[in-house]
């Protein structure tokens, strides 16, 4: 199991390897956890704009992209090691190309209640001038003591019944050089075959850990 | 001696009336204040003594008219006396004693005027009583313990009084600060470790430690409740807000059954407003203020807070209409109140405020003032608090004639006549402020000669006309020796330092340190270069000058990517270790001043607030925009700053905006120019007065044009000589 300095140590360098796309860093150690200062715990059952919101408005996050997206970093351990891992990636949410009569016309032709209650309510958003976002977020939470489910998994926002079951547990690095290598892919491939990132990516993966996941379904979706 | 008639025209007597002017002459040649029923140390209605003459180096003393008939005490306790007509009254003996101690409280405050030691107050006070209409022996049925005389003799007990209190120690503006209830709005204290230090942070914490106090034309204004409407003229800092918030608190405790509507249009306003008036009504009654009828409301409404377009709607039974049913108006505060007005005046409804008081006039439509006047009940006691000089295209003042609308005959609710002259007490009832808090005096000058274009190379944008409207704005004409100016007549025009209350500015002149550093100007060949140079001064500024994050405001004059260029300042400040916020951008608009966070602001956002540290970035768009509202952002960018202000720009004509900054410094603290002919100024203010997106239209069309077919331009050229020798003449470049 990787100490929580190595890993501290790994969030740095992956910070000034990706600096130039990072218009804000908000992170420090401190007793036996890798967050952002003034870390709130649980996740918003809001709209997911309202959540992107939030978390701007606290400063619930590790880095802030310069598309305004937003990445959160966190590591928890207590004295039998690592406890708790949350990585979460929060686009800038974009809003939906849609008229406020469309609501009208989806509303007037569906036939389930809840989602006529749905559309009221868009459309009720959208009269106060709210506009309507399709984005979500999606994260990697890794939870040592939970028995329900996996402790190792991906999950997108707020659906709890498909955890997507992962072998490894990954480093910082890891994460945001995903994010960078996806969302920024023209200016990411002029710097990945820089010393320093190459660097950082061999000596990451020597630290990746491995967990018990029965079903690797990762390796499965990888190789269809 | 400033004489301040606070209720005077609404409630007293007659012999209270002809008593104040006769005493107000008595006193003319000292220096202090005579106040009617004020200050009032928290007292109320008749607890207060007719007259309270605070007089500088004298002593205080209190005057208590007795108009009426008094027979006697009306029991053995003397704590009540009966009046020819059967009344009850207290006895005023008692009420000038206890008035007389909550003075003495409040001026055990403050070391400088009492010692603890002995107890003794060093400040004189007498008081004595008046008796107008009572016969010697009933007078003395009543006991009296303190002074009293006929009102025959008021003059000669008050030059003896002047003669033997010529040993108080004094009366001063501190101890009228606490006497009169003001010291509430003192800015926080912060200890100055040391006076010496020249760091910027030390001379910002210094200028920040300064017991607030009203100064004479603040304290005569809102000090006084007008029998009428009333116009407060001035610019931003010259504490109109902190004045019409005191006149609330004030009408309220005089009169708790009036109804008062505070309205105002900046949805950051409502916290300050709903402070001042319960920090000076809280101090003066020890109760809070009543806000059922007391309304302190943002025009429109905001989120979960009343709003008085909504109220009325509500109170009337109408269906208001929501910010995203009209969001797509030209002006959609204009057209809620135009649908507000036409349902109203089919109403006829009766009027139920007693007193509007109205900041930020100079954001409102005019149909909002005629809602105001049908709501408001007689006298109209509308105030509105209005800054001349919010908005370059908006240079003319808008007159009363103008704002109130149409009675059925078609005449105006309010003429123009309604604001000539003066309330009692001699209070103009269009009252300039022409002191300025907030900006040093370069700083406001900078301001005005690049909004105005004062010395811009194609000629001036825009210029006040008349020697008045100057005044208005705190500036003193030299030359020429007329009231209107004409084309061609060379204007000399200077900012008096005394209207200039700016501290930091006074701390620099203290230390013979040249107060001009407090604007500055800097030239970068790109905005990378700019930005770089920017962030590293930030960085100094913070690191090694004591300054915090918070207190600096960075503005761009950019009106194009703008997102763009505060990520990259962001991202730059980010790695130096400073943080910062973009509200609007990134950040939830109402997000400002945090702690630890440094504000990147668009001229916009930033207006109504304002920082000890302000930087100007991108500021060649004041030179390069075609529709001059740059200059009108750069002017409201420059006038946010209340200690340094920092300007800076790039590319190809920043030399010219350079060249304009270097001119205005120095022909500081005075500016000369020629008066441009009408036409050239007409025709500016026709572009002045365009809607933003029709200037912005017209210029992109223009510039596809050069860009795509300029064939088709110079064909059109060729074919309208008129236009094209417009074009060659020099001045006429816009």
């Amino acid at each position: 199991m990787i100490p929580i300095n190595n890993v501290f140590e790994n969030l740095d360098a992956t910070y000034k390897a990706f600096k130039d796309f990072i218009i804000d860093r908000n992170y420090s150690e401190q007793n036996n956890e890798i967050c952002w200062p003034s870390y709130k715990s649980g996740i918003s059952k809001q709209v997911y704009s309202k959540q992107y919101e939030d978390l701007i408005a606290n400063r619930q996050f590790t880095f802030l992209l310069t598309d305004r997206s937003a990445v959160q970093i966190y590591y928890s351990y207590d004295n039998t090691g690592l406890k708790k891992i949350r990585l979460a990636y929060y686009p800038a949410p974009k809003t939906i190309n849609i008229e406020r009569e469309d609501i009208d016309t989806y509303y007037g032709e569906t036939f389930s209640e809840a989602l006529e209650a749905h559309y009221m309510l868009l459309h009720d958003l959208m009269g106060q001038g709210i506009s309507v976002s399709n984005t979500t977020h999606v994260r990697f939470d890794y939870d040592r003591d939970v028995t329900s489910h996996n402790t190792n998994h991906l999950q997108i926002d707020g659906i709890q019944e498909l955890r997507i079951p992962f072998k490894h547990i990954i480093l910082p690095f890891h994460f945001v050089d995903f994010i960078i290598q996806n969302t920024y892919s023209d200016e990411y491939f002029k710097i990945n075959k820089s010393p320093n990132i190459v660097y950082l990516l061999a000596s990451s993966n020597k630290n990746l850990t491995d967990v018990d996941i029965g079903h690797d379904y990762y390796s499965i979706f990888m190789s269809m | 001696m400033q004489y301040i008639s606070g209720s005077l025209g609404h409630n007293s007597s007659a012999e209270e009336k002809i008593i104040g002017t006769q005493i107000n002459s008595d006193f003319v040649s000292f220096e202090g204040t005579l106040g009617y029923r004020m200050p009032s140390v928290g007292m109320q209605g008749k607890d207060i003594p007719s007259f309270i003459a605070q007089i500088y180096e004298h002593g205080i003393l209190i005057i208590d008219i007795v108009s009426e008939h008094i027979l006697g005490p009306a029991d053995d306790s003397d704590e009540y006396w009966i009046t020819e007509t059967g009344v009850t009254i207290p006895s005023r003996d008692i009420v000038i004693d206890n008035f007389e101690r909550e003075i003495q409280n409040r001026l055990k405050q403050d070391g400088r005027v009492y010692d603890r030691r002995t107890g003794q107050l060093k400040i004189v006070i007498g008081k004595v009583l008046v008796f107008c209409n009572t016969p010697a022996d009933k007078i003395a049925s009543l006991n009296l313990i303190n002074p009293h005389i006929d009102r025959n003799s008021i003059t000669s007990y008050i030059r003896s009084f002047i003669r033997n209190s010529n040993n108080s120690i004094y009366v001063s503006k501190q101890s009228q600060s606490l006497i009169e209830g003001t010291k509430v709005f003192a800015k926080a204290r912060k200890a100055v470790l040391n006076p010496e230090s020249t760091l910027l942070g030390d001379l910002i914490d210094r200028s920040m430690d300064n017991t607030f106090t009203l100064d004479e034309e603040q304290r005569k204004v809102s000090m006084q409740i007008p029998s009428g409407p009333q116009r407060i003229r001035g610019l931003a800092g010259t504490g109109k807000t902190v004045i019409l918030a005191l006149k609330a608190a004030l009408t309220h405790k005089e009169d708790e059954k009036l109804r008062i509507l505070s309205v105002f249009n900046t949805q950051s306003m409502y916290n300050q407003i709903h402070d001042l008036i319960t920090k000076y009504y809280t101090y003066e009654t020890r109760s809070s203020p009543d806000w059922s009828v007391l309304e302190v409301m943002h025009a429109w409404g905001g989120k979960g807070r009343a709003g008085f377009y909504y109220s009325v709607c509500k109170r009337f039974g109408l269906n208001p209409f929501a910010y995203g049913d009209v969001k797509n108006q030209l002006d959609p505060l204009e057209f809620i109140f135009t649908d507000l007005l036409r349902k109203l005046k089919s109403l006829n409804p009766d009027p139920y405020y007693d007193m509007v008081l109205i900041d930020e006039a100079q954001d409102f439509p005019q149909p909002f003032f005629e809602v105001i006047y049908l709501l408001t009940k007689n006298p109209k006691r509308i105030i509105w608090a209005y800054d001349e000089f919010q908005s370059l295209n908006e240079l003319k003042i808008k007159e009363p004639r103008d704002l109130f609308g149409l009675d059925n005959e078609g005449n105006p609710n309010i003429p123009n006549t309604e604001l000539e002259g003066t309330y009692i007490g001699g209070i103009e009832k269009d009252f300039i402020l022409s002191n300025c808090y907030r900006n040093p005096r370069i700083t406001l000058m900078t301001a005005h000669g690049l909004g105005l274009g004062i010395y811009r190379k194609e000629g001036i944008v825009d210029i006040l006309s008349d020697n008045k409207s100057w005044s208005a704005i705190g500036y003193r004409v030299l030359k020429p020796n007329k009231s209107t100016f004409k084309e061609g007549d060379q204007v000399e025009i200077e900012r008096p330092e005394t209207f200039s209350k700016n501290i930091l500015e006074k701390i620099l002149k203290e230390k013979a340190a040249d107060d001009k550093q407090l604007v500055s100007f800097e030239s970068y060949s790109s905005w990378k270069e700019e930005y770089d140079s920017v962030a590293q001064k930030i960085h100094t500024l913070i690191s090694t000058q004591g300054i915090s994050p918070e207190q600096i405001m960075v503005i761009t004059l950019a009106t194009l990517g703008t997102g763009e260029l505060f990520g990259y300042m962001r991202q730059q400040l980010d790695f130096l270790g400073v943080k910062s916020i973009t509200p609007g951008y990134i950040e939830s608009a109402d997000t400002f001043q945090e702690k630890g966070f440094v504000n990147l602001l668009t001229p916009y956002r930033a207006k109504g607030n304002e920082a000890n540290i302000v930087f100007v970035t991108d500021a060649q768009f004041a030179i390069t925009n075609t529709s001059f509202r740059s200059r009108n952002a750069a002017f409201v960018s420059i006038t946010r700053s209340r200690g340094y202000c920092y300007i800076s720009g790039n590319g190809r004509r920043i030399n010219e905006l350079a060249e304009e900054i270097r001119h205005i410094s120095n022909d500081y603290p005075r500016f000369n120019f020629k008066f441009p002919s009408e036409e050239e100024l007409k025709r500016r203010r026709v572009i002045l007065n365009k809607a933003e997106n029709e200037i912005e239209k017209s210029q992109r069309q223009i510039d596809e044009l050069i860009s795509k077919n300029p064939e088709i331009l110079i064909e059109t050229l060729r074919q309208n000589p008129d236009l094209l020798s417009k074009i060659i003449k020099k001045d006429d470049s816009n």
